[in-house]
């Protein structure tokens, strides 16, 4: 078994029972809000879920500066393994935020500074997949995609401060003051963001581990023809 | 609508879209270990017979 895989086995492990400790954390644990309710709790996982996909996309930013200045193929693969987790837990972003605004605002979605913000990040990192996909020439398209992974991070900072920026009608528990939680709802929200992180972890391992398999595939097809 | 049904379909949902895409990962991956082994095998074979045709 190589170094990789047993890493990925390892954090998988490791995750899979921090999310057993989130969930029994974010239901049990951590008191109900007084004015949302039950609903409340939604924020124990959509909020990390939003942190992680931040995480997954400056994880990207970084390996496209990497594959830039290197023209290392192992930096591109690091960037399009972590945009493609990060879509995946950006589109959880938006789907758990419209329930919570279905019961909070009584719509499912509104063209609110965040919700729009992020809705922009969702769309520029689809359209990184999709440059990945058009794109026959293998060097073209990581280069492309490293300069398409540097300019869209510059969104993340503003989906982050569209709700300290402008006017909104997100709710705000992270402030320049403090944090507005409960110290239980605070160690439930940590508990549920350590979960998270290290799933991010265990994806972004195997995610590499298959694009170096495809790699060495690319590899063998061509030495075999 | 009840927040506890909200509640429970945010959780699903969550969820759901994870072992989604936990369940493609892991088959991609098989899927590309079984070609590895089949070109390796193919490579293997091309070099055997290289060796003995010279």
């Amino acid at each position: 078994m190589i170094a990789r895989e047993r890493a990925g086995l390892v954090l998988g492990g490791l995750s899979g029972l921090a999310m057993l400790a989130a969930i029994y954390m974010a239901l049990v644990y951590a008191p109900t809000e007084r004015t949302m309710g039950a609903l409340q709790r939604i924020f124990y996982f959509h909020v990390p879920v939003a942190m992680v996909a931040f995480v997954a996309f400056g994880v990207a930013f970084v390996a496209s500066i990497g594959y830039l200045v290197s023209a290392e193929r192992r930096w591109d693969g690091l960037a399009s393994s972590a945009v493609e987790i990060g879509e995946v837990f950006a589109s959880l972003v938006l789907l758990s935020g419209m329930l919570w605004a279905r019961a909070a605002w009584n719509t499912w979605w509104t063209w609110d500074p965040r919700l729009t913000t992020t809705l922009v990040l969702w769309l520029v990192y689809a359209g990184y997949l999709m440059l990945r996909n058009s794109v026959e020439d293998e060097g073209r398209r990581a280069r492309y995609a490293a300069v398409l992974g540097i300019v869209g991070f510059v969104d993340v900072p503003v989906v982050f401060m569209a709700i300290r920026w402008w006017r909104t009608i997100h709710p705000v528990v992270f402030e320049a003051s403090g944090v507005n939680l409960e110290p239980a709802m605070l160690t439930a929200f940590m508990v549920a963001m350590v979960a998270f992180l290290l799933l991010f972890a265990t994806l972004l391992v195997t995610r590499v581990g298959v694009e170096s398999l495809a790699d060495e595939v690319e590899y063998l097809r061509r030495r075999v023809q | 609508m009840d927040s506890w049904v909200l509640l429970v379909a945010a959780y699903a949902l969550i969820w759901a879209f994870v072992f989604g895409y936990v369940i493609w990962l892991g088959r991609r991956q098989a899927e590309l270990r079984r070609e590895v082994e089949l070109l390796r095998k193919a490579v293997e074979g091309e070099g055997g017979r290289h060796r003995r045709d010279q």
